[in-house]
């Protein structure tokens, strides 16, 4: 809300300028806002926490730094007795909705005009000006914090009934706009709606210009009502915004009394008896507060004197004391005060919190535990980072064209932002295309990147989460520079002889997709990008890609390392090369030669090759076997031994042929 | 005798080789040469000799020293071809191939770092879900449905009906922790959270969150203050203004703001703080006693403070980025910077 320091300044005696408002403000972490500064005026904004109604008021506000200021608060004194019998009957409903309802008849009221000051006042605060009962009722709701409402008083049939709107019930409310009353509440007559309680009015008792006799509204609703009722009608106002925070009886009696001095003031008329229903009177608060709390809190001790001072200036009555308990009537007007800490605050607040001291706690050491998931993930990352890998980190959504594309069973966000995000993604693989995409786009053409993150899915209902970790190259690498990189990022995580196994994937080109498999537990796949998918993204380059559940993986992770013994004895090589059909499985190649438990260090292939001088359907793969004995130097004649025997082997097992023969 | 002179050709072989490893220009070469090859080297010397042998030795002596001259010209020459490679040919002004390397996104690091810095502190990482309810989100960190404070997060729904929805800061892992275990506490829990904001340079749907807790016997705000102040102080590494103003959170009372003197500007007033010298950074306070009440802690027994800070706002300070969007943009020139 909008304050005008010159307005403010009517309500206080004492000095008061607009640097220590600033000031104060300041210590209390409202962080004003000056909107505009005019030769005589500033008009400012503050944050008001959203439990302090209270503040949305100059009263309010300058309760609030009275504690640190040089002034006091001016009272309102004027009350206005009845001078006619004429009362409106009310009735509520249900008592759990509106706590108390009052309203007040003025008759043959001879003004409808604002005159200037009423104009001006009205106008610095950012209201558009309207009939004078209108522009005095937002102001008291400015001046004091309780919203009124004025109704044609000739409009309305019978008796003020408060009630929950039944189904079928319009309202037209003086924005114009109709509204479907159903299970709000409202304020009807004995015939039809007149306003939605808490919120705006009916047109069909709004004042105009042949306005003679006026029913003044002032209510205490409850808070949740209102809230809901604001909800459902996607309909906010300077009314609402205050109830639902929760006001009182004493504001509504206090809005009433302001209200009706100012209109025989302004407006004239004969004023009529108040009538309400509800309680009259709210329950007594007191809040029980041991300063030794405070200190147990707080870490600091505050002196008798200090707390005596801001009580008073709070208006925190200390009704008794008894030892270091001191027994506060706190007033109807900070309902936000429920229980001791929330006095402590106070204290902390106008002890200035920059004034408290720091100081590291000293506490016995024990041991946090601390999340292995988190430090696993990061060595994971780390390996991917030495690999040449970059991290991505995209928004988890992804679009309902994706969704609907490729029939993913993915999460909808019911209240999404825009159609591009209003899935949750189901596979890193659809946002880190969009990486990929842009990245071309921009010049940056060689990619090799991975995300971490959750993924989720929609399974009977239910919805999961799960993390996922996708590792991509494109136009970097040669596919099995790729695949070596993987192969060494599972072996820096702890997993050796990974098995693959070709197997469908609609996210795959056509037989690229292998499983991925640790101890016969599935685990990822490594695949190039399906066409499709490409051209979705608008890609013309090959993509490689792994993809790993975590769930599955992350329980074989292992950093632990051994020392293995260094080798004692020279090493010796040989070279082979073989045609082999080109469906032959290397990894079965592999496993053959090592089932010989010839001593045997490692298998490398160094050359795959197909195309001219190769027969149709063959494959030629060269490789080197690098043998190696840990009990003595191996012979030339052993280890040409050891070739014949793995050449036969081949040859019989996979149809192979050595070359060059 | 003819054994001798073999072992001294192997010997002035090793010498030889020795040596021409550690040359690195021509003039040094030129020395070598002069020793192993020159008029006066032993190998001319051992040549002049070769008439004073029996024939059968001759032959002997006279092949392995051929064999010597031929591999120290090998050698000479290869070096000399090395050398003239790279003081001629090459012009070392020139910069080196490019390496490339991988990186961490910035989130990632900075994420660490503040993990690294509580650690110190004996704080431990617990993560939480992503998709929370009603109750861990709100209810239980003393926000009751219509609580007017829910709207100070703006909320991704998945089943609006049954409380499903996207977690909207880190704050539920405290809760979800407390019920687990009992105090003491020192746990900061790192996180994606989503707001349903525009995504502009300011914000953005998707962000991430650190958030912190501690529970004891007797955590006091001044405890809260001095384990806040040490972490601005060692993440920024350097002297900032730290300022404490109050604030309003539902689940911590009293709560606080904490602000630092701007480190764009160094508190002298610029854009980025919006000409007030200081900036907010994150928001903080002791644990409300309805929220120890809904875990089942004695709130006249234990104390503590929770705080929470957004990643991506402490990365833009730290590193001077000016629009969040980089951060999900990842372009490559963006990722390569830190
Ligand atoms: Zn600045």
């Amino acid at each position: 809300m909008r304050y005008s320091f010159k307005v403010l300044k009517d309500y206080i005696d004492g000095n008061l300028n607009f640097e220590e408002i600033v000031k104060y403000t300041g210590f209390l972490g409202l962080n004003p806002k000056i909107i505009e500064e005019k030769e005589d005026d500033v008009i400012f904004e503050i944050e008001s926490p959203a439990n302090r109604p209270d503040l949305l008021s100059f009263i309010g506000f300058l309760r609030e730094i009275l504690p640190f200021g040089e002034f006091n608060l001016k009272k309102f004194e004027e009350k206005i007795k009845d001078e006619i019998d004429d009362s409106m009957p009310v009735v509520i409903e249900d008592e759990k909705d509106c706590f108390y309802y009052s309203c007040r008849i003025v008759k043959g009221i001879n003004n409808l005009i604002s005159p200037q000051e009423i104009k001006e006042k009205i106008e610095k605060i950012g209201f558009r000006s309207s009939f004078l009962v209108v522009d005095l009722s937002n102001f008291v709701m400015y001046e004091i914090g309780q919203p009124l409402h004025i109704f044609d008083l000739d409009k309305i049939k019978g008796k003020i009934i408060v009630r929950r709107g039944k189904k079928g019930e319009r309202l037209i409310t003086i924005d114009g706009k109709e509204r479907d009353l159903e299970d709000v509440l409202i304020i009807a007559d004995e015939e039809k709606p007149i306003a939605i309680a808490g919120i705006m009015g009916g047109m069909n008792t709004e004042v105009n210009f042949n306005t003679k006799n006026i029913l003044i509204e002032s209510a205490y609703f409850n808070p949740v009502v209102v809230r809901k009722g604001s909800k459902k009608l996607g309909l906010v106002t300077e009314a609402s915004l205050r109830f639902e925070k929760g006001l009182s009886v004493t504001f509504a009696q206090e809005g009433m009394e302001r209200i009706s001095f100012l209109i025989k003031k302004f407006c004239g008329g004969k004023i009529g008896k108040i009538s309400f229903a509800g309680k009259k009177e709210e329950e007594k608060r007191i809040v029980l507060l041991d300063k030794e709390k405070i200190e147990k809190i707080l870490g600091i001790t505050v002196e008798d004197e200090f707390l005596e001072k801001l009580f008073k200036k709070l208006g925190f009555l200390i009704e008794k004391k008894n030892g270091t308990k001191m027994f506060l009537a706190i007033p109807n007007y900070r309902k936000d005060i429920k229980e001791d800490i929330d006095v402590i605050e106070e204290i902390a607040k106008y002890k200035k919190y920059f004034e408290i001291p720091s100081e590291i706690p000293s506490v016995c050491i024990y041991p946090s535990f601390t999340s292995q998931i988190y430090e696993n993930v990061k060595k994971m990352k780390n390996i991917l980072e030495k690999l040449g890998f970059y991290e991505v980190i995209t928004l988890s959504f992804i679009s309902d064209k994706v969704v609907e594309k490729f029939n993913l069973k993915a999460i909808k966000i019911e209240n999404p932002l825009t159609q591009t995000f209003s899935y949750l993604r189901t596979s890193l693989i659809f946002n880190i295309l969009e990486v990929v995409r842009y990245n071309i786009y921009h010049q940056n053409e060689k990619l090799e990147i991975f995300e971490y993150g959750k993924i989720f899915e929609l399974k009977d209902k239910e919805f999961l989460e799960k993390d996922a970790l996708l590792i991509l190259s494109v136009n970097s690498d040669d596919f099995f520079n790729f695949k070596g990189k993987i192969e060494k990022f599972f072996k820096q995580c702890g997993l050796e002889n990974i098995e693959y196994k070709q197997e469908e994937n609609k996210f795959a080109k056509e037989g690229t997709n292998y499983g991925i498999y640790y101890s016969n537990v599935k685990i990822g796949n490594i695949l190039w990008i399906s066409d499709e998918l490409k051209e979705f993204y608008d890609i013309k380059n090959d993509i490689y890609v792994c993809e790993i559940s975590m769930e599955k993986f992350v329980k074989y992770i292992n950093f632990e390392k051994k020392f293995r013994q260094l080798p004692k004895f020279p090493a010796s090589q040989r070279d082979f090369s073989f045609l082999f059909p080109e469906d032959i499985n290397w990894r079965e190649v592999e496993k053959e030669i090592n089932s010989l438990n010839l001593p045997i260090e490692k298998i490398e292939v160094f050359d795959i090759y197909k195309g001219e001088r190769i027969p149709e359907g063959k494959i030629s793969v060269s490789f080197s076997i690098i043998f190696r004995s840990f009990q003595k130097t191996l012979e030339n004649e052993e280890i040409d031994n050891f070739s014949k025997l793995i050449i036969n082997r081949i040859e019989n097992k996979f149809s192979g042929k050595l070359r060059g023969q | 005798m003819i054994e001798n002179n073999i072992k001294d050709v192997e010997n002035l072989l090793n010498e030889a080789r020795v040596e021409i490893e550690k040359i690195k220009n021509l003039k040094d070469l030129e020395e070598w040469r002069i020793k192993f090859l020159g008029r006066k080297s032993l190998l001319n010397e051992l040549f002049s000799k070769i008439p004073n042998f029996e024939i059968s030795d001759r032959k002997i002596l006279g092949t392995k020293l051929n064999i010597a001259k031929k591999i120290l010209n090998e050698l000479y020459e290869k070096t000399k071809e090395k050398i003239e490679k790279i003081e001629k040919k090459y012009n070392l002004s020139f910069p080196g191939k490019i390496v490339k390397i991988g990186n961490l996104h910035p989130i990632t690091k900075v994420i660490d770092e503040i993990v690294q810095i509580f650690y110190k502190l004996g704080f431990g990482v617990v993560e939480g879900p992503e998709i929370e309810t009603d109750y861990y989100n709100f209810t239980a960190l003393n926000t009751p449905e219509e609580h007017p404070a829910r709207d100070i997060w703006d909320t991704f729904y998945l089943k609006k009906e049954e409380g499903i929805l996207l977690r909207t800061h880190t704050s539920p892992v405290q809760i979800r922790v407390m019920e687990k275990y009992s105090p003491p506490l020192k746990i900061i829990s790192p996180g994606k959270c989503f707001r349903r904001d525009a995504f502009d340079s300011s914000h953005s749907p998707v962000f991430h969150q650190v958030e912190g807790l501690m529970v004891d016997r007797n955590i006091k705000f001044t405890h809260l203050k001095g384990v806040l102040s040490y972490f601005i102080k060692e993440f920024f590494k350097k002297e900032v203004k730290i300022l404490f103003l109050p604030s309003y959170f539902p689940f911590t009372e009293p709560s606080a703001e904490m602000s630092i003197s701007c480190v764009i500007c160094d508190g002298k007033g610029c854009s980025t703080c919006g000409y007030t010298g200081f900036l907010e950074i994150l928001g903080c306070g002791m644990v409300h006693p309805n929220v120890f009440r809904i875990v089942g802690y004695d709130p006249d027994v234990f104390t503590g403070f929770a705080f929470g800070m957004g990643v991506e706002r402490l990365a833009m300070l730290k590193y001077g980025i000016d629009d969040i969007r980089y951060f999900y943009l990842n372009d490559m020139k963006f990722l390569e910077q830190f």
